[in-house]
């Protein structure tokens, strides 16, 4: 990836191959180099027994094929693997079925006077380097530079991160290590990332660029006037010859250490809407096409439900820009807590969609997954301190607002913003529309404890309260985000503050309401500020799931928070890594400008997810921290939530101790995630480790009995819709 | 109560570090404001003793000045400079200074461009090469532009498209700088607008009879420069404080930066 000249387009608008349709033909685009490189067309005629020479599309830049794919120019492309253009959710890999293309990982290459003279000293810590590099990592370092990062800080960065760069405890004496980068970006990021290593560890080392590609670092290699370069294993073999590297660079003075697991290899893409329709998945699928006749290029199916023709916020002309955003994601995967008055659960577009604790047995009155609330299998009623949980809407406005944000494509009624979605209904509101903030801080702890990544608040209280400020937070530090109505006065909350709309936190977005037909003017009733109020969403005449079980038009911002909730949650299931902050800065810089009196604009779901999909946080790149977000005991068990923040690389796995006596260890995993122990004490302790066992980040927190989860309810201002 | 939520706010973003750990710098706002900062905070940890923690969320410059008002942030990322409507606390500190080019393929080296013709372009009245003095060319042109809300779409809208131009030009959409100039480094026919920093590999031209150069930037002779900094409610304390007057006198602050930018 970024080799020279590399292009990595993201086309924001489709150009029309309509013209082709009565000469369909699968093209491959492809740098000039094909025609020579085994893994090109050698290859495809060697092993896949097809020549793709008359569908060749030339690209001058080496790695353009993606924007190739986006420009209609081709229906394959070649894409080296460290492009994050690859984790586009529109694009596939296609699949290697008969082991043509040879792997190409990342490799130190190394002077053998220089490993001789420093000994294995060395070649541990450019080992440790490279362990941490893998193909996904490699493709986020790659987007820290499309973004507009140096290099040497991206490289130097990651280091830090994974504690192996910064100030070393000793200098090395020694000769000056010199390392040369290929001319282009990632081999520029590579370089200054194996510096920061030796670096960290008290080598002297400095970068320089070769000026040149492959042969100019072999040539300076032989020449000595660099100690190491980092290569690419596969195709440096083919270009010295030979069977073994090793051996190959022997002839060099240089020898290559231990491979990455990061690969930058040739690969063969396509859009998946047109891989789907051509039937094409692996490699000797093109059989088919390039051996005989040409085949012909399809569109995705649009979701089509009954009554969606009368949902003008989704329609093609709504700048929401909903139709592409499916074609990229559909909220697969990602739980959006609503919480509200309940939901209508079996209502026929929200049933394939409801959010189910796995961890509790319904109805047995226990609670069986001991997280403070009985039977919790749907989610949680906080507008009475009853253990058990009714979920029923007896007013209306929490089904609407699950509806806009996942309404199945089923074919049937509407469809909901992010149709794959899950809704987690936490009920805040009874049936007059009435709760108290105790409540709503409750109930945003349940949804960050229970895994929601994003949370609707389309309601409004009538005072601040610091509780749920203080459950905004915890949301934070737990990944989450905070959606909330800007409220219903069509006033400017700049000047009259309307809580929860106007907390001041990164994780809280502040939505306006906007009108039919296309939802560039401000609905009349919305609340708006320039400072208060980050986004405007379709909000006026909005037609969703009833409590009845049919159908309704509702209006209101507490239409629109749900609109810019279902967007997250495309996002968030675009790209699992990113968290609430990271949500929140995407919404805001990919929202088209307008002249409505809010900080960023209209949502745009189309680019919220493009951007999504190969977004790199800037806190990922920061050293691990841990937090204890909550210990709490019951009986002789304990349960401990931990969050690991930060670049969590180099973390092989955790250590939990009750007071000071070690009493689990485990894996690195996905974060947050919760440790049951089988033991109860005062204080828990969590490490984090490396792979040589040295404590990379640690957290501890006072272990507190469980209580009812519903201590919250009643309690607090009033709250409303 | 809003100043305590924030705090809070501010505490979680940094990970609720334990009280005895480095303070943290947050900010938010444009994002090409913020690959020059989080740039510059790499080089500073490694620069100072003690240094500071930093969270860098994203956005735009207005979202960025509005998250540093309301005290979400302790300062916004901008690529502008204060403008009437801003709130009338929040100071400006300039880390950089760059400008906005009109750019076209090398193969393509027209010389320079009116005011005249650029309105012609955006008004859809040009479209072949063959209309504009100084081109080699004869097929049509392909604009290439950025999103809107993009800092550099809003120089360019601002500096060199008249507020009675009609917007009749359909230009091919991408979402950065570097996106747009890998894309008009292919593209013989391409003519497009990119950030000072992105020109090395296409060809910029004379706007007006002034070249956009480090120079006629500096000197304020080209009409299309914009400076990137940050915004704070009131001057800068603290740990911010002693960042921004690192970046802005330190030689290795100033080598970062002139990697793309014209240091302040």
């Amino acid at each position: 990836m970024l080799r020279p000249g590399a292009l990595a387009a993201v086309l924001l608008v489709v150009v029309s191959t309509a013209a082709e349709a009565q000469t369909p033909r699968v093209r491959l685009a492809a740098a000039s180099d094909c025609q020579q490189n085994r893994n090109c067309a050698p290859g495809l005629r060697r092993v896949y027994g097809i020549d793709p020479t008359a569908s060749l599309v030339r690209l001058k830049v080496a790695d353009a094929g993606i924007q190739a794919l986006d420009d209609g120019l081709a229906e394959v492309a070649v894409a080296f693997s460290s492009n994050p253009q690859l984790s586009r959710p529109d694009v596939l890999a296609l699949r290697d079925d008969r082991h043509m293309i040879s792997s190409d990982h990342i490799v130190p290459i190394v002077r053998t006077s220089l490993l001789e003279r420093y000994g294995p000293a060395l070649r541990r810590r450019l080992d440790a380097a490279s362990r941490l590099l893998t193909t996904l990592r490699l493709r986020g370092l790659n987007q820290e530079v499309i973004d507009g990062r140096l290099p040497e800080a991206v490289g130097g960065e990651f280091m830090d991160a994974n504690a192996l760069g910064g100030e070393p405890a000793h200098r090395r004496s020694g000769p000056r290590i010199v390392i040369g980068f290929q001319s282009f970006a990632e081999n520029e990021t590579l370089a200054h990332m194996y510096a920061a290593a030796l670096r960290g560890a008290g080598f002297r080392a400095t970068v320089r660029d070769l000026h040149g590609l492959r042969p100019k670092a072999v040539s300076e290699m032989r020449a000595g006037r660099i100690g190491m370069w980092p290569g690419y294993s596969g195709s440096l073999l083919g270009y010295l010859g030979g069977t073994s590297l090793k051996r190959g660079l022997a002839r060099i003075g240089a020898q290559p250490l231990a491979l990455s697991p990061a690969q930058d290899r040739n690969g063969f893409a396509m859009k998946r809407d047109v891989a789907r329709a051509l039937g094409i998945a692996k490699l000797s699928d093109l059989a088919r096409f390039w051996a005989k006749a040409p085949g012909s290029r399809g569109a995705a199916r649009a979701l089509a439900d009954a009554r969606q023709g009368e949902q003008w916020a989704v329609g093609p002309s709504s700048l929401l820009d909903l139709p592409g955003a499916w074609k990229l994601s559909q909220g697969a995967g990602v739980a959006v807590a609503v919480v509200d008055s309940g939901t209508r659960l079996d209502h026929s577009d929200l049933a394939p969609n409801v959010w189910t604790n796995f961890g509790e047995v319904p109805g047995n009155g226990i609670d069986d997954d001991n997280n403070g609330f009985v039977d919790d299998v749907h989610g949680v009623d906080l507008t009475t301190i009853a253990p058990q949980q009714d979920l029923s809407d007896g007013n209306g406005h929490g089904t609407h607002v699950a509806g806009i944000i996942a309404a199945a494509a089923n074919g049937r009624g509407v469809v909901g913003v992010a149709p794959r979605a899950k809704i987690m209904t936490v009920k805040v509101l009874d049936a007059q529309g009435r709760g108290t903030t105790g409540a709503v801080a409750d109930g945003i702890r349940y949804a960050v404890a229970n895994g929601a990544r994003i949370i609707n608040l389309s309601l409004k209280s009538e005072a601040p309260d610091p509780r749920v400020d203080a459950a905004i937070a915890e949301a934070l530090t737990a990944r989450a985000l905070v959606v909330v109505a800007a409220g219903n006065d069509g006033t400017d909350i700049d000047r009259t503050p309307s809580y929860p709309a106007s907390v001041p936190a990164p994780n809280l977005l502040a939505v306006a309401a906007t009108a039919p037909a296309e939802g560039r003017g401000l609905a009349a009733f919305s609340n708006y500020g320039v400072l208060s109020v980050q986004l405007a969403a379709p909000g006026e005449e909005i037609l969703s799931t009833s409590h009845d079980g049919g159908f309704v038009v509702e209006s209101g911002t507490s239409m629109a928070a749900p609109m810019t909730s279902g967007v997250a949650a495309l996002m968030a299931s675009a790209n699992r890594r990113i968290g609430g902050v990271e949500l929140r800065s995407l919404l805001l810089q990919s929202a088209t400008r307008s002249q409505l009196p809010v900080a960023a604009g209209y949502v745009d779901a189309l680019r919220a997810v493009l951007a999504a999909s190969t977004a790199v946080g800037y806190d990922a790149s920061q050293p691990p921290r841990l937090q204890v977000l909550q210990a709490t005991s019951k009986g002789g068990r304990t349960l401990v939530q931990l969050a690991a923040l930060g670049s969590t690389a180099a973390i092989r796995r955790y250590v939990v101790t009750l007071d000071g006596r070690r009493v689990a260890r485990m894996a690195a995993r996905a974060s947050p995630f919760t440790v049951a122990l089988r033991r109860k004490g005062a204080r828990v302790g969590v490490q984090a480790l490396d792979a040589s066992g040295r404590t990379l980040a640690r957290a501890q927190l006072r272990v507190q009995a469980l209580r009812s989860g519903k201590r919250g309810a009643g309690r607090g201002g009033r709250v409303g819709t | 109560m809003r100043w305590a939520a924030a705090l809070a706010a501010i505490a979680a973003l940094a990970g609720a570090a334990p009280a005895h750990a480095a303070p943290t710098i947050t900010m938010s706002g444009s994002v090409v404001t913020r690959a020059l900062v989080a740039d510059l905070a790499y080089f500073y940890r490694h620069a100072v003793r003690d240094p500071p923690r930093f969270a860098l969320a994203g956005g735009v410059s207005a979202t960025g000045i509005a998250d540093a008002e309301r005290g979400v942030v302790s300062a916004g990322m901008v690529v502008r400079g204060p403008l009437p409507g801003d709130p009338a606390d929040l100071v400006f500190t300039r880390l950089a200074l760059s400008g906005v080019c009109l750019v076209t393929n090398l193969a393509n080296p027209v010389p320079a461009m009116t005011r005249a013709e650029v309105q012609d372009i955006v008004a859809g009245r040009v479209t072949s090469w063959s209309q504009i003095p100084g081109s080699t060319r004869t097929d049509a042109i392909v604009p290439i532009g950025l999103a809107p809300g993009a800092g550099t779409w809003q120089v360019f809208q601002v500096s060199f498209v008249d507020v009675g131009t009609p917007l009749a030009y359909a230009p091919i959409t991408l979402a950065t700088d570097l996106q747009a100039r890998d894309y008009i480094e292919q593209t013989p026919a391409a003519f497009g607008y990119l950030d000072l920093s992105m020109t090395g590999a296409v060809h910029a031209m004379r706007y007006e009879g002034v070249g956009c150069t480090r120079a006629a930037i500096r000197s304020g002779a080209y009409p299309a420069a914009r400076p990137l900094g940050v915004v704070t409610r009131g001057r800068p304390r603290g740990a911010l404080a002693r960042f921004l007057r690192w970046a802005t006198t330190s030689p290795v602050a100033r080598r970062v930066i002139a990697t793309r930018y014209l240091p302040v």
